[in-house]
């Protein structure tokens, strides 16, 4: 492979009438509001199904005219006012891991294959990670590959963590035991200082003289790359492609720059954002990241991004902003939790050892679909073409596991929100994601239509014996 | 460089790999931004310090000729090794095309150039053991360069580049023998670099740097506040420090000291009388309270719980680290333990687990280890009753060099240790996984047993144990990697 790249239009000072073919494709996309947009978010420890699912039980047939319910502790009842505008997908399980996997299913949760063995753990002494990409970036490839962007895609994650489980975005299966994922920002000041900083809102001369000389220094460094990376073994050959890549990546992020972008509010510099955990901070963290990749995608810097709520237990959160018994009064028997607050996965065990217990946990789980429906009205505020930026996206709203105390993997609490630019038939309830009565279907299905709606390829996503994409999503 | 603002440290956080130890990650975009960012701070932050540390004038002797210069010299302490001369010609041509970037282009921007492409070359940011050309394989082993062992020893020992005395000396090829490796030990551990090497270690081996993550109810523990957090990991580090590096070296004085380093806030939780200040001073403790770094504050800090200390924590990291016995994770879903009722001590809540067959299989051998810790509550201070009953620290350890051995309180239990084969041959395991950052292998089995001897020799003292793993086979050669090609 060479290391020589294509598309330095911006180091070599074009105007916009020398833009590529490509380039000038990409530019009308958006502006005729045909570009499309998938973002993922992922949070662990599951739902109460009862307080869950529509019409208050499980679901019992496809609906197009479903209620959700109102009461006090109803999970999505923040959805009410979007209802038009998303897909409940009943009956998902995960066919690419053994049942009771429940928090260590987090890296197969967006892939398409079984996971692969790692050095170390994930979540419950779970030895494994991915087994191969992720959806989200299965599609930034395909879109780098097409029509490159100043940023291949994101990924976040709301709450610092290192732990092996701190990943859901993989460009790959393991490299000598080693996660293939690319680091989650963690730090919404970074965050603003990649997407919206300095660097791309400095004057046009000198941004053009650091673009060129940072060209030269990755030329060097892709260059030697290349030399060094041939005479390796297969792992260490594997790990330098990753590296090559991450280059091209960032290389990438000084050519597609837009001047017209609207920055969002800027985080305060302040704030401890990276020791959040058992913080009221949370809730602005989020906010913070919700409004830059929303900005980010209406700048056209990316297309793709995926959000880690904490990670695959959610030790960090405790919830200030729904009341103080959801953070003080925590039982002193709960042995081998970090602190002495009430928090997330601790809720979620104790659901049901009595009333006050389990409107907890429901009402947790209300908001975090509260931060889902946020993003769809973020989404829906951005005018494009004779619609919103929500109609030509993709949004999944994705739990770890289905219910909080067993840790269970079928009917997956998963709901889709944007029709990608009328891919998907929103406004339903499917009680047969895929198309039989009785059975559960296999999430992949789900994962492929999102891959197809993007136009990359769903078919080739993941391993064939998962079956293929669920007609039933589509239009 | 040098630089007090540390950019680097801005870099992406590592993984926990097999050893037990940090390993790196796959480079991700992240990653390279890190290092763009690193690179370039330094580079503009050191631009005045560049051309005036050369003993070249570009005005005089021509900008190629000082960039060669500069090249050779920053890029021989970058690359840890002299520069082949493809590397120089391809960094000059780095150097040359600079000058036609747009605007105005001093010689200094353009060396503050070739520091950003040496810091960020894989020259720079790998551990590169793979020779100038496909290596030969001699008996199933390639003999590394000088420069590759020099490289080894200092990120070893030094967690940082190789010094000049140390480049010369692979530069002259005299890391060859293990009389002149052990000269280097012994020199590089009389270096103050040694010193952030050796809390490392055992910050990771105690995974002790919890501690400044962990919470306390501030009811109970209204002591434990993040200065107390940062002087516990101060106390362990100068406590290890001074014995490895400035006292015996002993595994028994590691274990069993009746001393430890405290200010006036530690000093008032271990009940040391006569410390004032924020300085950390040496002091002596009650023999019959304390054992070296198995009673300090910032284990037994991790090794508990927000609320109350856990019997069941310490006995793990004794068993998973001291021992060398990794131990299966509990099943996914354990109901949590009941409350403690009233006046019940934690040791008679843990008896439910010997009553449950599945519970048992694993906490036979994490409890009865814990009883030993049952004087500390969960901050490290020594107690004497619990829930109003005196404490009964008896507890044993199974199948400790194959039997049953039992002990009472933490000295007895720090000689059961310090005497005890498996322990000494488990810590000789874990200082070769941190010197070589991996699982030992079937084939280091020679290496090992050869350290071992050494440590063994020394009446066990430390010191001689890092000098021995580095004179050992598995520190001067590697195996074939899978795919990769040889002569």
């Amino acid at each position: 492979m060479k290391f020589q790249r294509r598309n330095f239009l911006a180091a070599f000072g074009a105007s916009a009438a020398f833009l590529p073919i490509l380039e000038a494709e990409r530019l009308e996309a958006v502006t005729l509001g045909t570009a499309k947009r998938l973002i993922l978010m992922a949070w662990p420890n599951g739902v109460i199904p009862e307080y869950f699912w529509p019409q208050g039980g499980w679901p019992t047939a496809d609906a197009t005219s479903f209620t959700i319910n109102t009461g006090e502790q109803s999970v999505l009842k923040p959805l009410i006012p979007h209802q038009q505008d998303i897909l409940i997908a009943g009956g998902l399980r995960y066919e690419n891991q053994t049942a009771g996997q429940g928090h260590a299913s987090l890296p197969m949760m967006f892939t398409g294959v079984e996971g692969a063995s790692i050095d170390g753990t994930i979540s419950d002494g779970v030895p494994l990670s991915a087994g191969g990409p992720s959806v989200d970036m299965y599609v930034a490839d395909h879109i780098a590959n097409t029509s490159p962007l100043a940023f291949h895609s994101l990924q976040l994650q709301a709450l610092k963590h290192n732990g092996n489980d701190r990943f859901c975005s993989f460009r790959g299966t393991t490299i000598g035991g080693l996660p293939n994922a690319p680091e989650p920002e963690a730090d919404p000041t970074k965050l603003f200082a990649k997407l919206f900083g300095v660097g791309q809102f400095a004057d046009p001369a000198s941004l053009e003289r650091l673009r060129l000389e940072r060209k030269s220094v990755f030329d060097y460094v892709g260059r030697n790359l290349e030399s060094l990376g041939s005479r390796m073994g297969t792992d260490d050959k594997a790990k330098i492609q990753a590296h090559i890549q991450a280059i091209r990546d960032v290389e990438g992020q000084l050519a597609g720059l837009v001047a017209s972008c609207t920055k969002p509010d800027a985080p305060d510099p302040a704030q401890d954002y990276l020791n959040a955990a058992y913080t009221p901070l949370i809730p602005t963290i989020h906010k913070l990241q919700a409004d830059m990749v929303v900005a980010a995608m209406a700048c056209d810097l990316t297309r793709v991004a995926s959000l880690l709520w904490a990670d695959s237990s959610n030790g960090g959160y405790s919830f200030f902003w729904l009341g103080n018994d959801f953070v003080t009064g925590r039982d002193a028997d709960n042995a081998g939790s970090g602190g002495p607050l009430r928090q997330h996965h601790e809720i979620a065990h104790h659901a049901h050892e009595s009333p006050e217990n389990l409107r907890r946990k429901n009402l947790v789980d209300q908001w975090f679909f509260s931060q889902f429906a946020y993003i769809l009205e973020k989404l829906k505020a951005v005018k494009e073409g004779s619609g919103t930026m929500l109609d030509n996206s993709a949004v999944l709203c994705a739990n770890v596991f289905a219910e909080g105390g067993s840790h269970s993997i079928t009917d997956l609490p998963w709901v889709l929100g944007g029709s990608l630019g009328g891919y998907f038939k929103t406004g339903r309830y499917l009680r047969y994601t895929g198309g039989k009565a009785g059975e559960q279907a296999s999430h992949v299905g789900l994962l492929k239509a999102l891959a197809n709606g993007m136009g990359a390829q769903g078919d080739a996503f993941g391993d064939p014996k998962f079956g293929g994409e669920h007609a039933s999503l589509r239009a | 460089m040098n630089d007090p603002s540390a950019p680097a440290g801005a870099f992406a956080g590592e993984s926990i790999g097999g050893s037990g130890f940090a390993t790196p990650g796959i480079v991700s975009a992240q990653d390279v931004s890190g290092y763009m960012d690193a690179a370039e701070t330094l580079a503009s932050g050191n631009a005045g310090k560049l051309a005036s540390g050369l003993s070249c004038d570009p005005a005089l002797q021509g900008d190629a000729m000082c960039a060669k210069q500069f090249v050779e010299g920053f890029g021989r302490r970058a690359y840890r090794r002299r520069l082949t001369p493809a590397e120089v010609a391809d960094l000059l041509q780095v150097f040359t095309e600079a000058g036609a970037l747009p605007g105005n282009v001093t010689f200094t921007d353009k060396l503050q150039l070739l520091v950003r492409a040496i810091l960020q070359s894989p020259q720079f940011l790998y551990h590169w053991e793979l020779g100038l050309s496909a290596p030969h394989v001699t008996n199933g082993a390639i003999r590394l360069t000088p420069y590759e062992v020099a490289s080894r020893l200092s990120y070893f020992l030094w967690s940082s580049m190789p010094d000049e005395e140390l480049l010369g000396a692979a530069e002259a090829n005299r890391l060859g023998t293990p009389s002149s490796l052990a000269a280097e030990v012994t020199r590089m551990l009389q270096d103050p670099k040694a010193r952030d090497t050796v809390t490392s270690f055992h910050s990771q081996w105690l995974r002790l740097d919890n501690v400044l993550r962990i919470t306390k109810d501030p009811t109970t523990y209204p002591l434990f506040n993040d200065a107390l957090r940062r002087d516990m990991k101060a106390e362990n580090a100068a406590f290890v420090n001074h014995v490895l590096l400035d006292s015996d070296a002993k595994l028994a004085t590691l274990l069993g000291a009746t001393f430890s380093f405290v200010n006036e806030p530690l000093a008032k939780l271990y009940g040391v009388a006569g410390v004032t200040g924020t300085g950390l001073r040496k002091v002596a403790l009650d023999a019959s309270e304390r054992a070296g770094i198995l009673t300090q504050t910032a284990l037994l800090s991790t090794t508990a719980n927000a609320y109350e200390a856990s019997l069941i924590l310490r006995g793990q990291l004794l068993r998973e680290q001291f021992l060398c016995q990794p131990l299966a994770p509990p099943p996914a879903v354990v109901p949590p333990l009941p409350a403690l009722a009233p006046g019940q001590s934690l040791r008679e809540r843990s008896k439910a687990h010997m009553t449950n067959a599945s519970c048992k299989v694993c906490h036979e051998l994490i409890d009865p280890i814990g009883y030993g810790f049952g004087n500390y509550d969960a901050i490290g201070a020594y107690r004497t009753t619990e829930a109003g009953k005196a404490i009964d620290a008896s507890g044993s350890i199974s199948g400790l060099d194959g039997s049953d051995q039992s002990f009472n309180g933490p000295a007895e239990l720090a000689a059961l240790l310090s005497n005890s084969n498996q322990v000494k041959n488990c810590i000789a395991k874990q200082w070769f996984r941190f010197a070589f950052r991996r699982a030992e292998l079937p084939e280091d089995a020679p290496s090992l047993s050869s350290a071992f001897d050494a440590f063994e020799k020394a009446d066990y003292d430390i010191r001689t144990l890092l000098s021995a793993l580095a004179q050992s086979p598995s520190f001067s050669y590697r195996s074939l990697a899978p795919g990769e090609l040889s002569q």
